[in-house]
């Protein structure tokens, strides 16, 4: 399967609370994981999924890994975004090498 | 000669096609429907079955009742769905499988088809020339998934989702110490960093223990073994832990290990399930076509004019034991007819009855045209308009077998309109032939990162 690696930068706030959401596009499906930073592991499908507060996150990052698998006859396109307190951060797009492959995202997000 | 050269070619085709051909599934394939070839009056069958739009379907179609006999085929249909040339993020799996509204329903299955034919009717005056006829068509109503197709796709897209998160419970907490420990430089030391990483991922959340196993599987027999390979020939400082990612990485792109094949497999298993359910949806559907059809005189673009445009609604019912279906079909047309300057305006209805079993399919139809006609004849003297109203009928059975997944024969027979334009007679007599070859591009692997 394809390792396609991003960085993304954003920025917290010390008093806030973040959540993460993953969302997969063109019609296909995938998993998601990632340890939050507190040093507790999540994975499967990401909606909300607490990161931690903005005071403990600056400085440091999180480490997404998710894995998406062609499963839409009409295309090998894959998609991926990533949404913090319901924000949109990032969209990528990547297509499968043959039918029925498989991606896996391994996204870095760096918070300041 | 003809006839021989036409039955090689369907054994030809037979061959190419049974090489990977799978189950059998009649409702897959349905008679060649393409709106731009019924405007051109060539479609045997008037009323199409509802379909799955492949990205590019073709049509091939031969006509018995030619004087000449058997010919290689010449009557092509292209039609292809815009909605999947475009990128949609926002689509997600759930809204793919779940029945949509009708703006969702009339977007997404969307088709455009194109066909041309040699124009040579004795009741046109143009002398050579060619006819294009361009169509659309789309549902606005597609019926209801069958629930056991529902609960057979729930149990594979949750097999797929154990494999995967059981990939992601081998790679993710290496990765995760990769990137934690980026000047690490130490094989042993990253080995029990990657051991106690690991006992975190499945510490901290609630796994089921067959995504564990697996996934431990997968570490100690797929991953470990390769992880250190020509790692420690490296002498450069902090890069240790650099290469041993870009092994990582390497092991998780090799197509040999059998974790990619098994994702695969689960993969093509829920997708055949969800084209299962769209082509095996039960209760009503509701398809909206319209086509027009261009003539080119002496086949020049500038020397063009609409000689036929129409829009028709084709309401449906399928039983749920799949066996049966009923569909009507109500029909606008405006006609043009150069060689009696005349115009025809025709109001079509119709209905069909299917019956399917195995890889056999016999249908009925029935269509009803009341037709008025305005034509002029002019003299040297004065020009005279007249008006005619017609009523007419075509009645046609059509039996299909499927040779292969992709390879589906039909022939048939009976009655066209009395009033047509297209072929000379009244008696239908097709054979045809439809051959898949719809599917996704397959593209070129290329290398890690």
């Amino acid at each position: 399967m394809k390792l396609i690696r991003n960085d993304i930068s954003f920025n917290v706030d010390s008093g806030k609370r973040y959540y993460l959401t993953i969302k997969f596009g063109e019609g296909q499906d995938g998993s998601s994981s990632f340890k939050d930073i507190e040093g507790n592991y999540h994975t499967g499908n990401l909606v909300n999924t607490q990161v931690g507060t903005g005071a403990k996150m600056e400085g440091k990052f999180i480490l997404i890994g998710s894995i998406v698998t062609d499963t839409n006859q009409h295309t090998n396109a894959t998609s991926i975004t990533y949404l913090i307190n319901n924000i949109e951060v990032a969209t990528y797009r990547e297509e499968v090498a043959e039918d029925n492959g498989t991606i896996f995202y391994s996204t870095q997000i760096y918070f300041t | 000669m003809r006839k021989t050269s036409f039955f090689v070619t369907i054994l030809f085709l037979f061959c190419t096609a049974l090489v990977q051909s799978q189950k059998i599934d009649l409702t897959e394939l349905k008679a060649p429907s393409s709106p731009a070839f019924t405007i051109l009056g060539i479609q045997p069958a008037e009323i199409a079955r509802p379909t799955s739009y492949e990205a590019f379907q073709a049509s091939l179609f031969e006509n018995l009742s030619n004087t000449e006999g058997f010919s290689i085929p010449q009557n092509v249909a292209l039609e292809f769905t815009p909605f999947w040339l475009a990128a949609h993020p926002k689509l997600s799996f759930e809204d793919l499988i779940n029945s949509k509204n009708i703006a969702s329903n009339v977007l997404q299955n969307s088709s455009v088809s194109i066909a041309t034919i040699d124009i040579n009717s004795e009741l046109d005056s143009i002398v050579n020339g060619t006819r294009m006829g361009i169509g659309y068509r789309t549902f606005l109503f597609k019926g209801s998934p069958s629930k056991e197709n529902r609960s057979k796709l729930m149990t594979a897209v949750s097999e797929l989702k154990k494999t995967q998160r059981s990939i992601l419970g081998a790679y993710q907490p290496l990765f995760q110490v990769l990137a934690e420990n980026p000047s690490i430089n130490d094989a042993d030391e990253l080995k029990e960093k990657f051991n106690a990483e690991l006992e975190l991922f499945f510490d901290t959340q609630d796994l089921s223990t067959e995504v564990e196993e697996m996934a431990r599987k997968i570490y100690t027999e797929e991953v470990l073994p390769s992880l250190f390979e020509e790692v420690y020939l490296i002498q450069a400082p902090n890069t240790f832990a650099a290469e041993v990612f870009k092994n990582l990485s390497k092991i998780l792109s090799d197509k040999t290990v059998g974790i990619e094949q098994k994702l695969k497999e689960k993969a093509a298993k829920v997708e055949a399930l969800i084209v299962e359910q769209e082509t095996n949806y039960k209760g009503f559907y509701l398809e909206f076509s319209s086509a027009m059809a261009l003539d080119f005189q002496e086949s020049k673009f500038n020397n063009s004019y609409i000689h036929k445009w129409g829009v028709w609604l084709t309401p449906s019912y399928r039983t749920k034991s799949d066996q049966f279906e009923f569909l009507g079909v109500v029909r606008y047309l405006e006609n043009r007819i150069v060689a009696t300057n005349s115009e025809t305006q025709n109001i079509d209805a119709g209905a069909k009855i299917a019956f399917q079993t195995g890889r056999f399919s016999l249908s009925g139809e029935a269509i009803f045209r009341f037709q008025n006609v305005t034509s002029s004849t002019s003299s040297a003297f004065e020009t005279t308009n007249s008006e005619e109203n017609i009523e007419d009928l075509k009645a046609v059975l059509t039996l299909e077998y499927k040779l292969t997944d992709t390879l589906l024969l039909t022939y048939t027979f009976g009655q066209n309109f009395d009033q047509n334009t297209e072929i000379n007679g009244n008696v239908v007599s097709t054979i045809g032939l439809n051959y898949d070859l719809g599917g996704k591009k397959i593209i070129k692997d290329f290398a890690l990162n």
